[in-house]
């Protein structure tokens, strides 16, 4: 998909489909070594106090194998929890052999699918009821949980972010929740890739330059084109006619 | 190819690559602003231009901005810009700015609609200007072109190539800014 993207033998439409744009960066970043792609990408996560957890997972050696992605995965079995359908969940293993259960929820050009409700008893907000889904299978599974808010943003996104941790905390106490669920920005790809080895690397960086996925770098110094000796002439203009112009005859009665 | 005709789609072309590296500059304010609980105010990014047929020097903009409010601080309108031109001849402007600024109501008032974009060339407007990246604030800015009435004012400006990326953008502009907001709110508590 990603050749005939950045061919540009998508339609625009299909070109801003987030789920395109998961599937196309976290399809390739499967056939990258960890460290070399997902790993460096994920540790750029940042949490409220803008610290980044994942980090730690740059010294790992651990291979994210076909098995550990689980995209798009349907969560309706528990009936503690609303239901909810996050992008990817990925499980890895840090340095010290702790398995890290990692939802991504990715936005491209649209925000969080639904927010919070008055009088609500669970979690309503998308994050809030994925933090929920998430939590509770990381227990069970004795993992630890970490939510990464993926989107376009080039600051924190602290009031999304802020909005879903109130209407988490309103039904739950949960004095983790802010330094687990991250904020990632899809432009970090183009400095991740910027000058990568792989072709795969090199790839996902053409993608982040295609969909303009970058951030701030300066302004390209503007040459100076030779003076310019070309204007219009000023109006009345007088255009000389080759063909007569009949006087019309033509009436509209009524 | 005629020489000329090739300038002319050439400066066009950097000219729209200005704009998006603009664009990016001002998103990059924008989140910076917004960490600190500035929100964005307005929609607009450029002001005085005009589509009309007879209207040709306002189809490309004179400058490109930002403005935002705070919750708690609802007297004070912050706007960061890109000044390419001014549209009024105001002032002279003979290199693009990056600049930034506050306008205070006054403790008690709020901004609330009674502000305008043209305000994003409040660093063009203040008298003996200087474009070195020094906060000025200035009591009672006078200058018709501001038609609210603002206790105190002040902007910083620095040329364009100064800010290479966006953590000049932070040091050079944004930092200086609440800082000087942030000094603003001690004397007033005080």
């Amino acid at each position: 998909m990603i050749p005939a993207l950045l061919s540009g033998k998508l339609s625009r439409q299909q070109e801003n489909m987030e789920d395109v744009l998961t599937s196309n960066v976290f399809g390739l970043l499967r056939y990258l070594p960890a460290n070399e792609g997902l790993f460096a990408f994920l540790a750029l996560a940042e949490s409220a106090d803008r610290s980044r957890p994942l980090s730690q997972l740059r010294s790992s050696d651990s291979v994210v194998s076909y098995g550990d992605y689980n995209f798009w995965p349907y969560w309706n079995d528990r009936d503690d929890c609303e239901t909810c359908e996050p992008d990817l969940v990925i499980s890895v293993k840090n340095p010290n052999g702790q398995t890290l259960m990692i939802l991504i929820e990715a936005k491209y050009r649209s925000g969080k699918s639904s927010t919070s409700e008055e009088g609500s008893k669970e979690p309503k907000d998308q994050l809030a009821r994925e933090w929920h889904n998430l939590q509770v299978r990381a227990r069970s599974e004795n993992a630890d949980p970490y939510l990464i808010y993926l989107t376009t943003h080039i600051g924190y996104p602290k009031a999304e972010i802020d909005e879903s941790v109130s209407d988490y905390q309103r039904s739950h106490s949960d004095p983790e929740i802010s330094s687990k669920i991250l904020a990632l920005s899809w432009r970090q790809l183009s400095n991740v890739f910027l000058n990568h080895a792989y072709p795969v690397g090199k790839d996902l960086f053409a993608l982040s330059q295609k969909l303009g996925l970058v951030y701030f770098d300066g302004f390209k110094p503007i040459g100076k084109p030779n003076e310019l000796g070309w204007k219009f002439a000023k109006a009345p203009f007088h255009w000389e006619m080759e063909a007569p112009v009949n006087n019309l005859t033509w009436r509209f009665s009524a | 190819m005629n020489e000329n005709s090739r300038n002319i789609a050439t400066a066009f072309d950097q000219l729209r690559s200005f704009c998006q590296e603009a664009s990016l500059l001002l998103r990059t304010a924008d989140g910076l602003l917004n960490e600190a609980e500035w929100q964005n105010e307005g929609r607009n990014v450029t002001s005085a231009t005009n589509m009309g047929v007879d209207e040709g020097h306002r189809w490309i903009p004179f400058d490109m901005f930002r403005f935002y409010k705070k919750q708690s601080q609802l007297h004070l309108l912050v706007f960061v810009a890109v000044n390419v031109a001014d549209p009024y001849g105001d002032s002279e402007l003979d290199q693009a700015l990056v600049t930034a600024g506050w306008l205070d109501y006054g403790q008690g008032e709020q901004v609330g609609n009674n502000w305008a974009y043209r305000y994003a060339r409040l660093h063009l407007m203040l008298p003996e200007r200087k474009d070195d990246g020094q906060v000025r604030i200035t009591s009672t800015p006078n200058h018709p072109k501001i038609t609210h009435t603002i206790q105190r004012a002040a902007t910083l400006g620095l040329p364009i190539d100064t800010i290479a990326d966006a953590d000049d953008l932070k040091s050079k502009i944004i930092a200086p800014l609440l800082e000087s907001i942030g000094q603003m709110g001690q004397a007033e508590a005080m």
